[in-house]
């Protein structure tokens, strides 16, 4: 049962360290500009190339 | 490798993959300048890509910008930021991932560029340059003819949606958390006592936070609006949320079974519906943020120096002083009544004040009212007689917003239902005293977790989202939720006739008249309408084969005769009968004269804004009355209902703005959906039930509209109308079920069948099954169109 615990505090660990990052990537603003991270895998390397 | 994609099909435009109503440029390819201007742009810049990334899901039609109207504080800020590393702008017109595309390789291709952060959805730019060389006013000059503006950042506060997006985003981490809590005791926790109580505690406290963080927003609104003594749906989701809660804590408390799985579920659902609805409205009116009114407008003042000579200086309107010089270049409007100076006569448009579709001529020293919009050739010199404060055109620009305190019918049926809600819970209570008070509260609770309005909170938003979305991929803006309220309730379409109806263009009624031309004529009229920008120049060129332009050619125009043109000896002219034939007779039209005597004789019509005819049985089939309200001459209203062969109600011309609105007002005001551009329709758009206005010609009565279309195709205003009323019929639909799952679900609650077990399997699927509902409904829309 002492696991139970164990594992119970350690998934709300993860979760409360998910939400904080969550919170940050929101207030990044991250969401915003989706569109553009879409297109990360088109992007050159060198962005001057084409 | 550039890349350019085949249209899908002829009736498509290359550019923006709308239907061709009015085919435009070389094959016919673009359905407007707009679009081909941007196509030519982005072809020659070799930015083709741009078709391969936005693929089916294209822009609305492009309206490329001219330097004219960069405003005075784009123009400051523009010269503020020279030198700044690091530059955070507003950008206006971003649709979709090709723009964003677009935008940011036209970033790299200014020298000095490092990176751009492109955010479509608030119309932001971060950039980070090299101060010394990357040049800002370049790129924001290649932007405009892209048709993107950029410019100053406006100091708004964060956008509501953001807010909403982070307590979304924990709210459904904890109820995640609870609902796999809750699975060990729906499994038998039971038998495990110790490992029951932890798990319910901890089950307590996910639940605890996550009504602080995730019902907030409802109780805010709720207190808010009990002070304001209105009746919203926020009420019964706010009391259904506090009364769960605290049933579920006394419950737990008694050691009976608690409700935090369902409760939780319940928050993470209308928080979802609640960014969705927030997210829509934002999205839309962040894309009309340049028609904010008069704010920015510059105008071109006139300065005389000291050391002799003249400069222009570009000022404020409301440094505009009566006495002032205003230079007026084509296109631009005048904004306070004044003088024309001498010695030159003016061509004024007032189609959009008075809804006159054929210019004025204003001789020298004659009056030019306040609006008038300079069509001529040349710039004109205007001088003030009153400053900006006093001008009419002030009075009805700077017009507050429509007002949008439309409760809706969902606040009449939170008006029923808030009510019944408490007085059911009241009477479970009371009902179920005598069997114990941890039993009573025990279905007290279950009532009202089951009645949570799950229908209203998650579907509608829902529902209306998706028509936000369908219409803003045609270009149709919905600016007020009061949009799916009333159109409904619309029963008669009104519409203006002049920019509205017709696009302020002209055509050739018969344009083989030109194969009878001799090959001199032919040439002296290409001359003639090639260096003449008039509204009849610019309708005969567009319908002659290509030619060759001769140099060192001048033509003479003479505001409101025509054009004249010198071959040697001979005198061709192109204009009125009056100034092209010697002897005038009873000539109608547009006269092409060799030396005084008639060659041609040219009828024009007013270009309709796409296929009036099937707009207009389109909107009669939904049962809807049609009117035109004109402001132009009643000849003219007659004319073009002749030639589109339109079915109307009525059907009036030289109507003031006065008696425009008197008319929306007779004919039932709120039942009227008003269309109109002009500034003459202000009034009546303002009385009327919705409004919608085309968003060409001059950008600012959009402001107060409850949509916005693209102007150039009357089509939208069909597609407007069907989302609306369609979206009210899927919400009804959803209403239907709600009402018909509460009535179960709340009589076995008071029956004291509804356990936890129970609740947490009813409201997830009615939610199922409400949103499939929505989904169903779309789908059933998209069939009809």
């Amino acid at each position: 049962m002492n696991v139970l615990l164990l594992m119970l505090f350690v998934s709300l660990m993860l979760v409360v360290t998910m939400v904080l990052g969550m919170v940050y990537s929101v207030n990044a603003g991250d969401h915003e500009h989706s569109d553009r991270m879409a297109l990360a895998p088109l992007e050159e390397d060198d962005p001057r190339g084409d | 490798m550039p890349l350019t994609l085949a249209p899908e099909s002829r009736e498509d435009c290359i550019h923006c993959g709308s239907p061709i109503e009015l085919p435009v440029g070389p094959g016919g390819s673009f359905c407007c300048h707009g679009c081909e201007t941007v196509h030519g742009l982005i072809h020659r810049e070799g930015f083709d890509q741009y078709y391969a990334i936005a693929g089916e899901r294209r822009s609305p039609p492009a309206v490329p910008l001219t330097s004219e109207e960069v405003t005075g504080a784009e123009a400051k800020w523009l010269q503020d930021m020279k030198g700044r590393g690091v530059v955070e702008a507003d950008i206006q017109g971003i649709h979709c991932a090709a723009c964003v595309w677009l935008v940011e390789k036209s970033f790299q291709r200014i020298d000095g560029a490092f990176e751009v952060q492109c955010n479509p959805a608030l119309g932001r730019v971060h950039l980070t340059v090299d101060g010394e060389k990357f040049e800002l006013d370049a790129w924001a000059a290649l932007l405009r003819r892209f048709g993107y503006r950029l410019g100053p950042p406006t100091d708004e506060e964060e956008a509501a949606s953001t807010g909403l997006l982070w307590r979304l985003g924990v709210s459904a981490a904890l109820s995640m958390n609870v609902m796999l809590i809750s699975i060990g005791f729906y499994l038998g926790m039971e038998q495990a006592p110790q490992l029951h109580r932890v798990f319910s505690w901890v089950a307590l406290v996910l639940t605890t936070l996550n009504v602080g963080v995730g019902g907030w927003p409802f109780f805010q609104s709720a207190l808010v609006l009990v002070r304001a003594r209105v009746l919203h749906l926020d009420l019964p989701i706010a009391l259904g949320i506090l009364g769960s809660f605290v049933g579920s804590v006394l419950a737990l408390w008694w050691g009976r079974e608690a409700y935090f799985d369902s409760l939780s579920m319940f928050i993470t659902l209308m928080l979802a519906g609640r960014f969705v609805q927030v997210r829509a409205l934002e999205r839309n009116r962040n894309r009309l943020r340049d028609h904010t009114g008069t704010r920015d407008w510059v105008v071109k003042r006139l300065l005389e120096r000291e050391e002799g000579g003249r400069e222009v200086e570009a000022v404020s309107l409301e440094a505009l002083r009566a006495g002032d010089v205003l230079l007026v270049p084509p296109g631009l409007v005048v904004p306070v009544e004044g003088v024309l100076r001498p010695p030159v006569r003016g061509v004024f448009d007032l189609s959009w004040i008075t809804g006159e579709s054929e210019p004025v001529v204003v001789p020298p020293e004659g009056v030019v009212i306040a609006g008038a919009v300079n069509r001529g050739g040349a710039a004109v010199e205007v001088e003030a007689g009153q400053g900006w404060h006093d001008s009419s055109l002030r009075a009805l620009l700077d017009r507050p917003p429509a007002a949008t305190a439309d409760p809706g019918w969902l606040s009449r049926v939170a008006a029923v239902y808030v009510p019944l809600v408490l007085v059911l819970g009241a009477g479970a209570f009371l009902w179920w005293l005598p069997a114990g008070l941890g039993r009573a509260l025990e279905v007290t609770t279950a009532v009202w977790v089951v009645s949570c309005p799950c229908a209203f909170g998650i579907a509608v938003p829902l529902a209306r989202e998706i028509a936000l979305g369908k219409l803003r991929a045609r270009g149709v803006l919905v600016r007020t939720m009061r949009f799916f309220e009333r159109m409904p309730r619309i029963q008669t379409v009104a519409f203006d006739k002049t920019g509205t109806l017709t696009l302020g263009e002209l055509d050739l009624v018969d344009a083989s008249l030109l194969q009878d031309l001799s090959p001199d004529a032919l040439s002296a009229l290409q001359q003639m309408v090639a260096r003449s920008e008039h509204p009849v120049s610019v309708a005969i060129r567009a319908a002659l084969p290509p030619g060759l332009l001769q140099e060192g050619v001048s033509t003479l125009e003479l505001p409101g005769e025509g054009v004249e043109y010198r071959a040697g000896d001979v005198v061709w002219r192109l204009g009125r009968p009056g100034f092209a034939l010697e002897q005038p007779g009873m000539a109608e039209g547009t006269v092409l004269s060799q030396d005084g005597e008639e060659v041609a004789v040219f009828q024009l019509r007013e270009r309709a804004a796409g296929d009036l005819p099937d707009v207009f049985r389109g909107l009669r089939s939904m049962g809807l009355g049609l009117a035109i309200v004109s402001g132009d001459k009643v000849r003219r209203v007659e004319q073009l209902v002749r030639q589109e062969g339109l079915t109307l109600d009525d059907a009036r011309g030289d109507c003031s703005p006065l008696e425009k609105a008197q008319w929306v007002r007779d004919a039932g005001g709120d039942s009227v959906l008003m269309i109109g551009d002009g500034i003459n329709d202000a009034g009546a758009l303002s009385v009327a039930g919705l409004s919608g206005v085309p968003v060409s010609g001059v950008p600012i009565l959009p402001a107060s509209a409850d949509f916005t279309f693209g102007g150039e195709n009357i089509r939208d205003v069909l597609f407007a109308v069907g989302w609306g009323r369609q979206t009210r019929r899927a919400e009804f639909r959803t209403l239907r079920f709600a009402v018909a799952y509460n009535l179960g679900a709340v009589a076995a609650a008071l029956a004291g069948w509804v356990s936890p077990l129970v609740a947490a399997i009813a409201m997830p699927a009615s939610s199922v099954v409400v949103l499939a509902l929505v989904a169903y409904s779309q789908r059933e829309l998209e069939g009809a169109r």
